[in-house]
């Protein structure tokens, strides 16, 4: 949001908000996150893709250390095979001494060179460790205790 | 936030707010109460298909061993502000945690919200409320009771809305 100045151009902007979203317990092997896909061409002269999202974990199953391990992928033949983009691994999360049942907010910015032709984008990650597991997009309501909160995801370019 | 051109994202409302006083939310389990300075008033520009709600504010808990636990909801008014109604199930939001931590938290909370696009205006508005089992999970809205080294009474933060259609 904050990386391009007032003089550069941004178009091409697309979202994916997937009320159909469900949550995803994160376990030790890497998955693609729900609700995070997007197909994308840069258009002509664009300089750089910002991927935005902003989403939520819940601590569930484990109370007191929950991590995140997040990284955004990208794929040039149609989701058959995925790449890591360099430089936006992020890991969130907290640690207890005591079960905390920690929620927390990600708002994930990602700057990256643009590219010519179609490219899928989409975040993926895993659970730091087999104790260490939490769930994307599960909510608590004010008088619920298992609702679902899917990520807001936006990409576009800049010049 | 503010940084976009206006030919790609259109008609930008904002609406900064100063605050003089904490908001104290309520410890009473599932009482909403609306965030001073979330609710605008908004009417899409013609033809787009998106609009993005976007707010930023200030968060803490210091007492009862800090522990919070809150449940936000969007909440849009088609009728000027008298009747209000969540926009979606699925944009639910939490922070803080629920376990004995015996400890501070203080957040500086971004969301961001993607909305189909309507045509007139609405009202749309972030209401907080704590989850129904839990007690003492209130917090502390706007206001910094410690601020470089020492306490302090008169350090406040700015709640910063922004919405734009696309």
């Amino acid at each position: 949001m904050s990386y391009f100045k007032t003089s550069k151009k941004i178009q091409n902007y697309t979202h994916n908000v997937d009320t159909s979203f469900t949550k995803q317990q994160l376990g030790t092997s890497i998955v693609a996150y729900n609700g995070t896909e997007i197909t994308y061409t840069p258009p002509a002269g664009a300089t750089s893709v910002v991927y935005e999202c902003n989403a939520q974990f819940s601590w569930d199953p484990d109370a007191a250390k929950s991590y995140a391990c997040t990284r955004l992928q990208y794929s040039d033949d149609n989701g058959s095979t995925w790449n890591t983009i360099t430089g936006t691994k992020v890991l969130d999360g907290t640690t207890g001494s005591v079960n905390d049942y920690d929620c927390f907010l990600t708002n994930w910015n990602f700057l990256i060179p643009a590219w010519s032709g179609e490219r899928k984008l989409r975040l993926a990650g895993r659970a730091f460790s087999s104790t260490n597991r939490c769930t994307l997009g599960k909510s608590f309501g004010a008088t619920e205790d298992d609702t679902t909160s899917c990520p807001h995801v936006s990409v576009y370019s800049i010049f | 936030m503010s940084y976009f051109n206006q030919s790609a994202f259109k008609a930008p409302k904002f609406l900064v707010t100063t605050h003089t006083s904490a908001q104290l939310t309520t410890s009473t389990p599932n009482s909403y109460e609306t965030i001073v300075g979330s609710e605008i008033s908004y009417i899409p520009f013609l033809n787009s298909n998106k609009v993005v709600y976007e707010i930023s504010f200030y968060s803490q808990k210091t007492q009862n061993g800090g522990v919070l636990f809150q449940v936000l909801d969007l909440e849009e008014s088609t009728d000027g502000g008298s009747s209000w109604s969540i926009v979606n199930d699925k944009f639910k939001k939490n922070y803080g945690n629920s376990g004995p931590a015996s400890q501070k938290n203080r957040y500086y909370l971004h969301y961001r919200y993607v909305l189909p696009a309507w045509s007139g205006e609405k009202h749309l508005r972030l209401r907080t409320a704590t989850h129904n089992d839990n007690v003492n999970r209130s917090v502390e809205l706007h206001q910094l009771t410690e601020w470089n080294g020492t306490s302090a009474t008169d350090q406040f933060c700015n709640t910063n809305l922004l919405i734009y259609s696309i």
